[in-house]
């Protein structure tokens, strides 16, 4: 049975999961081995799971919509690309890049590569004010 | 010992200062400061020089393939409006140990690259969704460069 926000979403859907915000111990849950499944579907009840999906999708909005996703059409903003490291504007002073060491869970492996790249990119300050120089288009 | 008082002095005179709030006064003139843009502008003017703003790069989350069936795709492209640009981007299913498959590809060509790397579906019915990795290194003719990494799981 797939346990919701872990292994449920579609594969034409995006999730994206915003631990920053909450209590300590749910972020310290989606650190646990094993365990972090269960901090996924508290994740999605406390309104921190985004979803997107494709303007043509065979998924059901509202069934997301219930469980308390939020739901949203398309693509990510550049803005949230530029913030986990999928787009990055080319800088003449890169650092070398460092692989991250061992991280284990989901969130922990998105969080030290994030941090990887961007380091890499010499775009850590923005990481960590979470801003980007696509603020302007902003979700 | 009297140099051991002339320390002792220093160490005084500096507990002091930091007790007694000099320090945060010349802190809470730095507060008044607009933080974000100091940052934001630091930033980006010392990394971007001579590039325009424009220079960026973005890989794509991975999907399932529509032009080709049985196949997960990624696209991914570097853009430098004048310049001559180049990508390398690998896409990674990770496994054990000699498991892990990827497939690199690389590309260059003048003002903007796009690059379309894809590799055959694993996943079965009744299969955990399986974890794509892309990561693409750009760079542009001038020495710009940047690294653009997406995870995405896909039932594929």
């Amino acid at each position: 049975m797939p346990i919701t926000g872990w292994d449920d979403t579609p594969s034409d859907a995006i999730a994206k999961f915003d631990f920053h915000n909450t209590s300590l111990w749910l972020r310290a849950l989606a650190r646990v081995p094993f365990f972090e499944r269960f901090a996924y579907p508290i994740a999605v009840k406390r309104g921190l799971g985004t979803i997107w999906f494709p303007e043509i999708s065979e998924s059901r909005f509202e069934e997301f919509l219930k469980v308390g996703w939020k739901v949203k059409c398309g693509y990510p903003s550049d803005h949230e690309l530029f913030l986990q490291g999928s787009k990055a504007l080319l800088t003449k002073r890169p650092r070398s890049f460092r692989k991250p060491r061992i991280a284990i869970t989901r969130l922990g492996k998105e969080l030290a590569w994030t941090k990887a790249i961007h380091r890499a990119n010499g775009t850590q300050n923005l990481l960590r004010l979470e801003s980007s120089p696509f603020d302007d288009f902003k979700n | 010992m009297e140099w051991i008082m002339k320390r002792s002095k220093i160490f005084v005179t500096a507990g002091l200062i930091a007790f007694s709030g000099v320090g945060s006064q010349s802190s809470a003139i730095i507060d008044h400061s607009p933080k974000l843009n100091i940052f934001v502008n630091r930033s980006f003017t010392d990394n971007k020089i001579n590039l325009p703003d424009d220079c960026s790069g973005r890989s794509d989350y991975p999907h399932k393939s529509t032009h080709k069936p049985g196949r997960a795709n990624v696209v991914a492209e570097t853009v430098c409006p004048g310049q001559k640009v180049s990508i390398r981007t690998t896409l990674t299913r990770p496994g054990w140990f000699i498991f892990t498959e990827s497939v690199t590809k690389s590309d260059s060509s003048f003002g903007k690259v796009r690059i379309s790397v894809s590799m055959p579906c694993k996943w079965k019915p009744g299969d955990q969704p399986i974890g794509y990795i892309v990561m693409s290194v750009h760079t542009s003719e001038t020495g710009g460069s940047a690294i653009t990494r997406v995870f995405r799981q896909l039932k594929c």
